[in-house]
């Protein structure tokens, strides 16, 4: 106090008197607080959904200019959220890591154009939304009839590290030079400027990459197919195992393809049906 | 698991930790070349030369060194015409010979910096002395100055070729099977993380060998007591 008072009865009652002011205006704020909390939460009604995926494999998964994620792996996996009545948080990742990341809890599902493969639904369940063909994209005085491993002999083929089509290359094609890049886009890049004479992947996202500017001027898409079980039967989404989620997602995907929202979504990238 | 990964993974291991020594052994010399006109040019009476390599060691130590890979190796995909048209795209069209490039200009600008502070570190009342006594300026560089800086150079350039060994895992960006590049591949087709504590145990290995082998040249070589 700056002045002294007088002990006494008043100075007591004054005192205290403060001190319930103080006690007052303090649980006053400390209700507002509570009450601004609780309706925020009630309000909040919807899960929030973690999903991973990698953001450079257009026309699947890329980021634009502005840094948003867009592709239709992000056009469907809003949609199943929009389904599920959840909000879609999306995070972007080196593609290695998607599916340990999954396993670590970091998400709770990764959509990014991942193979079905035997290895992988070993450790994951994979819920299946396109299928694929895979191919290969040759610089355009490099093309070749024959994209089998003795056709491509002597070539320097072009894939992305970590993928099914890595794992083909390898396994197959001795007789070629593979080079591994840690994204499909830097692997354009080397068969844009001749290091390489070909790019084998997804005969989707090859295509996609023909119809670009950069795509045109270098390069011709293979009309030919390349089959093997390592590549997998189809593209799904990963969920952990035995993830709850898994029933959710599939109903989701049923009733998408029901109602033609899945041909609308797919129309805007291919001319084509992938499913 | 375990041993097992270790033993199935073996020639792929052994491939990736040649080309880590092959990027290693190739980048430093070269590096330890580049370093020598630098070292001399800081210290040279010109402000023009002087003010060039200013530049190119804030360049060099100023930006991470995975950004100058991708700027040399795929910077150079886009300039490809201009550099035929010089004749040196050779030296480009390549991952090794860009990274071993990009690890030697890096590596460059941090040795000369460390070797032009041995060189002034060296107590000018020695050269001083020197001069009294009559010796050329050659031999006071080529008996007073340089052991001396070597020696105070030493540990830091120790610690530069464990940083290169090091670093060198960061040739995996641009598509070279290197140690990392290997356990990468390795993991992802098994999924096993034990794979990066092997490689976790080879690196170390590497540097710790290194490491020893620098501290014996050392106590061998600069066994004259400290001025």
């Amino acid at each position: 106090m700056a002045h002294r008072q007088a002990a006494g009865t008043t100075a007591t009652v004054e005192y205290h008197r403060q001190q319930r002011q103080v006690i007052m205006q303090f649980s006053r704020i400390v209700l507002a607080v509570c009450a601004a909390l609780f309706t925020q939460t009630a309000s909040a009604q919807e899960r929030a959904l973690k999903i991973g995926t990698e953001g450079a494999y257009p026309p699947f998964n890329s980021v634009n200019s502005e840094g948003t994620l867009i592709g239709l792996d992000i056009d469907i996996g809003n949609e199943i959220c929009r389904r599920l009545e959840a909000k879609c948080e999306w995070i972007a990742a080196d593609f290695v890591g998607l599916i340990p990341g999954l396993q670590n809890g970091l998400y709770d599902m990764v959509i990014a154009s991942h193979s079905i493969t035997p290895e992988r639904t070993a450790v994951v369940d994979m819920v299946r939304y396109y299928s694929s063909d895979a191919t290969m994209i040759f610089a355009k005085d490099k093309l070749r009839d024959d994209v089998s491993p003795a056709g491509m002999a002597g070539a320097a083929i072009g894939v992305q590290s970590g993928t099914t089509h890595a794992a083909v290359l390898d396994a197959q094609y001795g007789e070629a030079t593979i080079r591994n890049y840690p994204t499909q886009v830097e692997a354009y890049a080397d068969l844009a400027s001749g290091r390489i004479d070909a790019v084998m992947g997804d005969k989707m996202a090859l295509y996609d990459y023909a119809q670009t500017e950069d795509g045109k001027a270098c390069c011709l898409l293979s009309e030919q197919a390349i089959k093997d079980p390592v590549l997998g039967d189809g593209v799904g989404i990963i969920l952990a195992k035995n993830s709850p989620l898994r029933a959710e997602v599939e109903a989701a995907l049923t009733a998408i393809r029901d109602d033609a929202t899945y041909d609308t979504l797919t129309n805007v990238y291919f001319p084509f049906p992938i499913w | 698991m375990g041993a097992n990964l270790l033993v199935a993974n073996a020639s792929a291991l052994i491939e990736g930790t040649l080309l880590t020594l092959a990027l290693v052994c190739a980048a430093l010399p070269l590096a330890g070349l580049l370093a020598v006109p630098l070292t001399i040019g800081l210290g040279s009476r010109s402000r023009l030369i002087r003010g060039a390599i200013h530049a190119y060691l804030v360049f060099f130590r100023g930006s991470p060194l995975i950004a100058q890979l991708f700027l040399i190796y795929y910077g150079a995909g886009q300039f490809r015409p201009t550099l035929e048209s010089i004749g040196i795209w050779w030296v480009f069209r390549d991952a090794f010979p860009c990274a071993v490039l990009t690890f030697a200009l890096n590596s460059a600008a941090y040795t000369t910096v460390l070797v032009r502070g041995a060189i002034d570190a060296v107590p000018k009342g020695q050269i001083e002395a020197a001069r009294a006594l009559g010796l050329p300026s050659g031999r006071i560089t080529r008996h007073v100055v340089v052991p001396q800086a070597a020696r105070l150079a030493f540990p830091g350039y120790g610690n530069e070729v464990v940083l290169m060994i090091k670093a060198s895992a960061l040739a995996t960006v641009i598509t070279l099977f290197d140690l990392m590049g290997t356990l990468r591949l390795i993991y992802s087709k098994t999924f096993d993380l034990t794979i990066f504590v092997w490689g976790a145990l080879i690196y170390i290995l590497l540097i710790g060998t290194f490491r020893t082998v620098a501290h014996l040249v050392e106590q061998r070589l600069f066994c004259w007591p400290k001025v």
